[in-house]
């Protein structure tokens, strides 16, 4: 097992999922799954601690100071999406074997 | 910059500062995310909360790197798995001495004292034995840490069975 299946942390590995290539800051993680930092930053360290998650620092522009960037590594983004397919599989199941009386 | 961001701000300079090499890159993403929170209450609450992450951070790296230089360098898996056995020889041994001791002592106290001292010389030989544990531990630590290690785990487990059986003893 790779991540502790946490809501939290599947939060987190969706929003990244909505767009896998793109590199994303801590703050509009934070903004768009609505984690607080103290939340959001240790489900962070633990996804790059196990090479799920690549980090750079961005390019300075205009004097400011860079802000640190995170995307999915190929195998976060592999993993990401077993657990999407695994976790849409297991809703179907839910869904065919409890249907909901309309 | 109002005196909550102020106050924000040192917060996390404070942390960045504090936190050890595995930590300082994300104290700093998290100071340079500050500048970008829209209000005041917003940036404390984010430095407050990326304080927390940090701490909790540098305390379990700190706490298992802790354990691992108690126990040695990391060595082949059969080195790992001596140790872990000699560890489980210290709790043995710890175990052995409670049986034979505390044990032992036990059945002479039944039939000497009356059955209210019963409970507080058993935890008197207990503090005895937990001393024994400890200067036993201290011995063996530089020869034989995992020995040591396993006897204080003993001696941990015991106080702590000691304490809820005491706690137990006084809701009654």
């Amino acid at each position: 097992m790779k991540l502790r299946r946490s809501p939290h942390t599947l939060q987190v590995l969706d929003f990244f999922l909505s767009n896998p290539k793109a590199w994303k800051h801590g703050y509009d993680i934070s903004q768009s799954t609505g984690l607080m930092s103290g939340t959001l930053y240790p489900i962070l360290i633990r996804m790059a601690e196990r090479g799920l998650l690549e980090t750079c620092w961005e390019t300075p522009e205009g004097g400011r100071p860079p802000r640190h960037l995170y995307r999915f590594t190929p195998e976060g983004l592999r993993y990401a999406r077993e657990l999407s397919a695994e976790r849409s599989g297991s809703g179907a199941r839910k869904a065919l074997l409890h249907p909901r009386k309309s | 910059m109002g005196p909550t961001r102020k106050f924000a701000c040192a917060l996390l300079k404070t942390a960045l500062r504090h936190s050890g090499t595995e930590s300082h890159c994300w104290a700093e993403a998290m100071l340079r995310e500050l500048d970008f929170v829209e209000s005041d209450w917003a940036a404390l609450r984010w430095a407050v909360g990326g304080t927390t992450a940090l701490l909790r951070h540098s305390a379990s790296r700190r706490g298992s790197s802790w354990l691992t230089s108690a126990l040695g360098p990391e060595g082949e898996p059969a080195s790992a798995r001596k140790k872990a056995l000699e560890a489980v020889l210290g709790v043995g041994l710890a175990g052995a001495m409670l049986a034979l001791g505390v044990c032992g002592l036990w059945r002479h106290l039944v039939i000497l004292l009356p059955r209210a001292e019963w409970e507080r010389t058993t935890i008197a030989v207990i503090a005895a034995l937990e001393v024994v544990y400890l200067r036993g531990a201290i011995a063996l630590w530089r020869r034989r840490r995992p020995v040591a290690l396993g006897i204080l785990l003993a001696a941990v487990a015991l106080t702590v069975h000691v304490a809820i059986h005491t706690g137990h003893q006084e809701i009654r």
